[in-house]
């Protein structure tokens, strides 16, 4: 199998994947798939070293994690659209206040250190080792920074005060 | 907040994720675009190094140094490069997981799911066999973290997890499903039954009577027209069902408890859609079950955003 062939079977195996990851890590859901697209491209430009990598899921996202902070970085300086304004994929929040806007809302209530942490480990399902290579840490603060995030989350008042069920 | 727990959130959020095609050939094209421009400037970059290189001195040219050896023909044969291996991806932990989230994370990552699920019902029972309560993974095969291709099968052996309800709550569930599909003709009821929405007692009927009379008025403000029925609620939804003992967390606030006509002392366990439903198309038959599990009352709840 060509690199072509190769690349174009791993994309289309793992883009909504990638996306919905990207999302994850704090990306609107308009720029999720500008940054997957960038990521995978710069994959392609290395693409016989992403084959050669252990685990090439683990290669793509730190890849897209690189092109995430660059991106921040880039346009740290730009007008930024206001969170606070919802554009139009996210839901109201006085009649749709449902569970995934909830997690939503708690993952914001992470750093985005401990975002990337928790996504890359329970989304990816990247080991804490390859969590750890992904983010150029050690492997010791990836378990401190899933320690301290499942701490947030779980008092996080969005997902705890979630109802039992039924309607409003 | 668990590591299960965490991930079963993450893929709850990241299923409302509406994701396009792939554009495979746009990436690649960028991809080309990219390699062009890095091989310019290593070309460049080469360029400025060996002019240093000559403006220092420091370059001598070996003309020679890359003829092949005289005397024998130089092997113009291009080397054999291995074709890359197929692609392989680790196999996800989801150990831990409900049945619904772990195929959910399986199959997004490439995998085919084959359920073991063995263990949900009795031959000689008229169990229906896509109601049996909630299901988690408590193996799977291969391993996490082994590597397989895009496609390869994962299996994963589920059980029913109800720590709140006995196997007879269960049955009770699953008995009143086969009820309401017309597969038994009779139910486990006690007579007569109480029949409510949202909580609100409406009527009693005889588990004899026609199935019209299962018919209870829908919740006021919920632009649901015409009545609802539990038995037709069950009956008509085709996909897979489970069993609790509380109702699912769906919608907004928390509903009130039924009212003691309708719960007549029973405890509840309740008959809900499986997977992640949205507010809108979510429901739950709630049974009022007795000491000796026979259902007393049927509540219907329905998501009234």
């Amino acid at each position: 199998m060509g690199r072509d062939d190769d690349f174009s079977e791993y994309v289309g195996a793992r883009w909504r994947t990638l996306v919905r990851a990207a999302v994850l890590l704090g990306c609107s859901r308009h720029d999720a798939e500008d940054a997957v697209q960038t990521a995978l491209a710069r994959c392609f430009v290395a693409w016989s070293r992403v084959s050669r990598a252990d685990n090439r899921d683990a290669y793509v996202y730190r890849t897209l994690v690189n092109t995430l902070r660059d991106s921040r970085r880039r346009h740290w300086w730009r007008e930024q659209p206001a969170r606070s304004i919802p554009d139009v994929s996210r839901r109201d929040d006085t009649t749709h206040i449902d569970l995934a806007d909830a997690v939503e809302r708690a993952l914001d209530e992470l750093t985005i250190d401990q975002r990337a942490v928790v996504v890359l480990r329970y989304f990816g399902h990247l080991t804490e080792q390859e969590t750890a290579t992904t983010l150029a840490i050690p492997v010791g603060t990836v378990k401190s920074r899933l320690s301290r995030a499942l701490a947030v989350l779980s008092d996080n008042e969005h997902l705890t005060d979630q109802p039992e069920g039924g309607q409003p | 907040m668990n590591e299960p727990d965490t991930v079963e959130l993450l893929q709850r959020l990241a299923d409302t994720v509406e994701v396009g095609q792939a554009p495979v050939e746009r990436i690649a094209a960028d991809g080309r675009r990219r390699e062009r421009e890095r091989r310019r400037w290593q070309i460049a970059g080469a360029a400025v190094a060996v002019s240093i290189l000559v403006a220092t001195g420091t370059f001598i040219a070996r003309g020679n140094a890359i003829s092949a050896p005289t005397g024998e023909p130089a092997d113009v044969t291009p080397p054999s490069t291995p074709p890359p291996p197929a692609a392989t991806f680790a196999v996800p932990n989801v150990k831990g997981l409900s049945e619904n989230v772990a195929v959910q994370v399986l199959e997004d990552l490439g995998f085919v799911v084959q359920l073991n699920d063995e263990w949900t019902c009795d031959p000689s029972d008229p169990c229906p066999a896509d109601l049996g309560g909630s299901h988690i993974v408590v193996s799977q095969d291969p391993a996490p973290g082994t590597r397989q291709p895009a496609g390869a099968v994962v299996t994963v052996r589920v059980e029913p997890v109800v720590p709140d309800l006995s196997q007879e709550d269960i049955r009770a569930a699953q008995l009143f499903a086969a009820f309401a599909r017309d597969e038994t003709g009779y139910g486990p009821f006690d007579t007569p039954v109480g029949l409510g929405v949202q909580g609100s007692f409406v009527k009693a009927v005889s588990p004899t009577s026609p199935a019209g009379e299962w018919e209870v008025p829908p919740p006021a403000h919920s632009g649901i027209s015409g009545t609802l029925s539990a038995l037709r609620i069950i009956k008509q939804y085709d996909r897979n069902l489970q069993v609790t003992s509380d109702r699912q967390v769906v919608c907004a606030t928390k509903p009130a408890t039924g009212q003691p006509e309708l719960t007549g002392g029973g405890h509840l366990v309740s008959i809900q859609p499986g997977g992640s439903p949205a507010c809108l198309q979510w429901f739950s038959v709630d049974l009022y079950v007795n000491d000796v599990s026979q259902v007393v009352g049927v509540d219907v709840r329905v998501g009234t955003p």
